[in-house]
């Protein structure tokens, strides 16, 4: 088993205004595989997808080795999941709630749960109803850590918290993966978050997969080049264009956003008559950002 | 899983379960006490019960409905609050949990049933029965219960679908209801058995008297009869 | 309505006629006179009553000829009129009732008396319209159903009507047992009313009767021989007595002023209790006339052939004799019979409680089966 998470060819679709088109998608085994992608562009779907809470048109979907929705049984008994909104019941007070749970999974470990209830700053008798925000995005971690998962599944997991919470939850996360080795999958639209932490991202934009890609190569690989006298028509071009724009003012200088890029190929662009001006390294959000510009129709072409 | 779907659904149910034992221990002693009999009236005697018990008398099956149907409802309050996520994450299969939490709520259906065998023999106690009549507290708290654990198994299926297989199941019940009538009396015109019968009707009385479900809420429902 | 006209002007003349004779203080042979002269006028509106006749009587033939030609059914004693299309319907139905309900009635008089009509009420012309009620020698019984009716609808039709000019037959009978319906067979489902109705009945005559007390039976019934006092002290103990008026009295503040209600029901003086009801107006005899029914229905099954003529024959008859001629049994042993009857049909209130539970438990079963199929694809 190299993939924890492994869709091929998924399709899903709701009415006529969302669709997931021909997914494929893998996870390796013991990555922090970071899911970025903007608002309603599908991240939240793909992972109920293969969590076996919606119903796929087509396509193969497995998790930890095993099929969805066959298996969903022992694969849930080895998943730990934060959903994007808290699921938890209101009435119940945090211990009550752990306790509630914890009767479900049979690798439950009550020591780290107590642990981490203090490390969190729990308090086993507050209820639910009661807690912030951020309370309740801890309690859930806690509730999907202490099933000693193989797999954790983390939808938006930061989304609205405050820094100081952020922070105590990304590093209940990095502390687990250091022990344990367990893939981690992480949805968020917020790129810093993702990229002190992962080691793996895939880019969704309306329902496709736009990028999928270690994370270095994603934060190095991805540049702005001023270049003067460029063809019209490029061909064999050994990097990714994901866009050109001609500068304004007098001249042929433009603008290229590629992907992939290293450095010895600038001897493309002299066997093309023309001439590399600049090369500048983009951030991981302004690549983020001209990858999506590059795979929506309207921005084709450069327009 | 059974312990765990029993404290949830305790936690959700518990305020209305309280009211309802209180409600079910209440509703025999009330109607025996001959309310609505008229003033200066010895309550003991026969005609007093025959005023003060037949008037309460449709609020027993009632009470087992809406304590059904509310245990039905608080059974699948927050998964339906929370889209089933957290059941869904849950490493059980469906049906287990479905048949968990269902036995959770026959178990809480129990606290009122009790409640109300003891309130209706205490009231039995209470009456002093004429000559050729009886009294039926166990035989009654036992129709309660079983009142309580249809109305909820019902609802409670009802509310396990989908809203779509809700309104499906719905939709073809009013439809048989509205249109049944006027298809009886169209198909009369060409088989005997249409025009001498009416379909809905059979089928109504099926439910209510014969062998439906809903005969437990038609049948007898005396605590003091011959 | 032109004879009604016709007559009334010629009463309202010999009226005014009469008055005029009253003030003129006429001659007996005057009076002759002006008689005499009347006659041409009195014949003359004769004539025309009888053409006026005529004419509506051609008017209908013609009109029933052309949109509603009708003929007679004759279903046993039971005679009907219908519209032609549907006569076959009209008989199968009569037929059937007829047999079903009324199988101990053998002849009824009452039945020569009454036509009985049968049409579609959303017929395009309603032919019986004019002939509701009493008509010459004979009652009109209509039974007019819509088309959209179901039949089980129109044969409770027919059945009340039969039921209605049969029941004629016992008008001489006391009021009670004369308000038996003919149409009713006595079927367990009436036996376990009645028994209901006689083991709720608040009267120590009625218990003794359940007990197994043929006497206290007849005298519940209404039927035993004392009176007054004595019939009342039969019929219910001292609380009970008591409890009757009290019951009248209750929340009524007029009336209770009277010494001796007040001494019945302040200072629960048995005698005076007493001395109220053998004064009231109302009839306190414990069974009434639902339970009265079942023993009327079941003479006439004791007695089984000729029973109805008999039972019809008896008006003169106090009604212990009357349902003695009609079952041809001496009326303790009738009783007998019937509270043997009551008490096998007795309810059973709860008997077939664990059975019903089981089915209960089934569709409990059932619907934690439909329960289960619920999917996990619950989103989207």
């Amino acid at each position: 088993m190299n993939s924890a998470i492994e869709l091929n060819n998924v399709g899903w679709k709701a009415g006529k205004s969302f669709e997931l088109k021909d997914l494929s998608l893998r996870v390796p085994v013991g990555s922090i595989y970071g899911f970025l992608g903007p608002n309603g562009s599908g991240k939240t779907t793909t992972i109920r997808i293969f969590m076996g809470m919606l119903k796929p048109d087509h396509g193969e979907i497995a998790v930890l080795g095993r099929s969805v929705p066959n298996d969903m049984k022992k694969i849930l008994g080895r998943v730990g999941y934060v959903p994007e909104r808290p699921h938890v019941y209101p009435a119940l007070t945090v211990g009550e709630q752990v306790k509630v749970h914890a009767s479900f999974f049979g690798a439950w470990d009550a020591g780290w749960a107590k642990e981490l209830m203090g490390r969190l700053h729990l308090d086993p008798d507050r209820k639910i109803a009661r807690m912030s925000k951020g309370e309740t995005g801890k309690l859930l971690l806690l509730l999907a850590l202490s099933q000693r998962p193989d797999l954790l599944v983390l939808d938006e997991p930061t989304d609205g918290l405050d820094p100081v919470v952020r922070r105590d939850v990304l590093s209940a996360v990095l502390d687990y993966v250091s022990e344990t080795s367990a893939t981690v999958f992480i949805s968020s639209h917020l790129v810093h978050e993702l990229e002190r932490i992962c080691d793996w991202v895939g880019v969704m934009d309306d329902g496709r997969l736009v990028a999928e890609l270690p994370m270095q190569r994603f934060k190095n690989g991805i540049k702005r080049l001023r270049i003067v006298g460029a063809p019209e028509a490029v061909e064999q071009i050994p990097f990714t264009l994901l866009s050109r724009q001609r500068d304004n003012g007098a001249g042929s200088m433009e603008t290229w956003i590629v992907r992939d890029w290293e450095s010895p190929m600038r001897d493309y662009f002299d066997g093309v008559g023309a001439t590399v001006r600049d090369v500048i390294d983009l951030d991981l959000e302004e690549g983020f950002v001209e990858l999506l510009r590059s795979s929506r129709p309207q921005y084709e072409n450069g327009s | 899983m059974y312990q765990p779907m029993l404290f949830l659904h305790w936690k959700q149910a518990r305020t209305f379960l309280a009211l309802a034992v209180v409600a079910a221990f209440a509703l025999p002693l009330l109607a025996s006490e001959g309310v609505g009999a008229p003033r200066g009236v010895d309550v003991s005697s026969l005609d007093a019960y025959r005023f003060g018990f037949e008037a309460w008398l449709p609020f027993f099956p009632a009470l087992a409905i809406l304590i059904g149907m509310t245990l039905a409802l608080t059974a699948w309050n927050w998964d339906h609050r929370f889209d089933h996520v957290y059941a869904l994450s849950l490493p059980v299969t469906r049906w287990q949990y479905t048949v968990q939490k269902m036995l959770a709520g026959v178990t809480l259906a129990l606290l009122p049933a009790v409640g109300f065998w003891l309130g209706a023999n205490v009231a039995a106690a209470s009456i002093a029965l004429p000559e050729g009549l009886n009294a039926y507290p166990n035989e009654l708290a036992v129709r309660f219960f079983f009142a309580i654990l249809l109305s909820y198994t019902m609802l409670f299926a009802a509310a396990a679908g989908t809203i779509r297989t809700t309104m499906w199941v719905a939709g073809v019940i009013l439809c048989f209801v509205f249109f049944g009538n006027i298809a009886n009396d169209f198909l009369g015109y060409y088989y005997d058995f249409f025009a001498r019968e009416n379909v809905v009707l059979i089928v109504f009385e099926w439910m209510f008297e014969t062998a439906g479900p809903f005969e437990v809420f038609s049948g007898s429902w005396s605590l003091i009869d011959v | 309505m032109f004879r009604r006209l016709l007559l009334g002007a010629l009463a309202a003349s010999l009226g005014w006629t009469n008055a005029l004779s009253g003030q003129t203080q006429q001659t007996e042979s005057e009076l002759i006179q002006q008689l005499d002269s009347l006659r041409p006028l009195l014949e003359r509106a004769e004539a025309e009553l009888q053409a006026y006749e005529a004419h509506v009587r051609e008017v209908a033939r013609s009109w029933a000829s052309e949109v509603a030609r009708v003929d007679t059914v004759r279903v046993g004693q039971v005679r009907i009129i219908t519209p032609v299309e549907q006569v076959e319907a009209a008989r199968n139905l009569f037929a059937e009732v007829w047999e079903h309900h009324f199988a101990s009635v053998d002849h009824s008089p009452a039945l020569d008396e009454v036509l009985f009509t049968f049409q579609w009420s959303d017929a395009r012309v309603p032919i019986f319209t004019d002939a509701v009620g009493p008509h010459g020698a004979v009652t009109v019984h209509p039974v007019e159903y819509d088309s959209r009716q179901s039949r089980a609808v129109v044969e409770a039709r027919i059945r009340s009507v039969l039921a209605l000019a049969v029941s004629m037959d016992l008008s001489g009978l006391g009021t009670d047992y004369r308000r038996w319906d003919p149409g009713n067979p006595l079927d367990a489902r009436s036996l376990e009313s009645a028994y209901r109705i006689v083991a709720m009945t608040q009267s120590q005559a009625s218990r003794a009767c359940l007990s197994g007390d043929i006497d206290a039976c007849a005298s519940a019934m209404g039927l035993g021989t004392a009176t007054g006092v004595r019939q009342i002290e039969d019929w219910y103990s001292p609380n009970e007595r008591w409890s009757l008026i009290a019951r009248t009295y209750a929340g009524a503040r007029m009336g209770r002023n009277s010494n001796t209600i007040a001494a019945c029901l302040d200072e629960r003086s048995i005698e005076h209790c007493d001395q109220i009801l053998v004064d009231a107006y109302r009839d306190l005899t414990p069974y009434r006339s639902d339970v009265r029914a079942t023993l009327v229905a079941h003479a006439l099954e004791v007695g089984g052939q000729g029973s109805w003529s008999r039972l019809r024959e008896s008006a003169d008859m106090t009604p212990s004799e009357a349902l003695e001629h009609a079952s041809m049994v001496p009326a303790e042993e009738l009783i007998a019979s019937w509270l043997h009857r009551l008490v096998e049909n007795r309810p059973d209130t709860y008997e077939r409680l664990l059975p019903k539970s089981g089915l209960t438990m089934l569709w409990a079963l059932f619907f934690a089966a439909l329960a289960m199929r619920s999917t996990r694809w619950r989103m989207g």
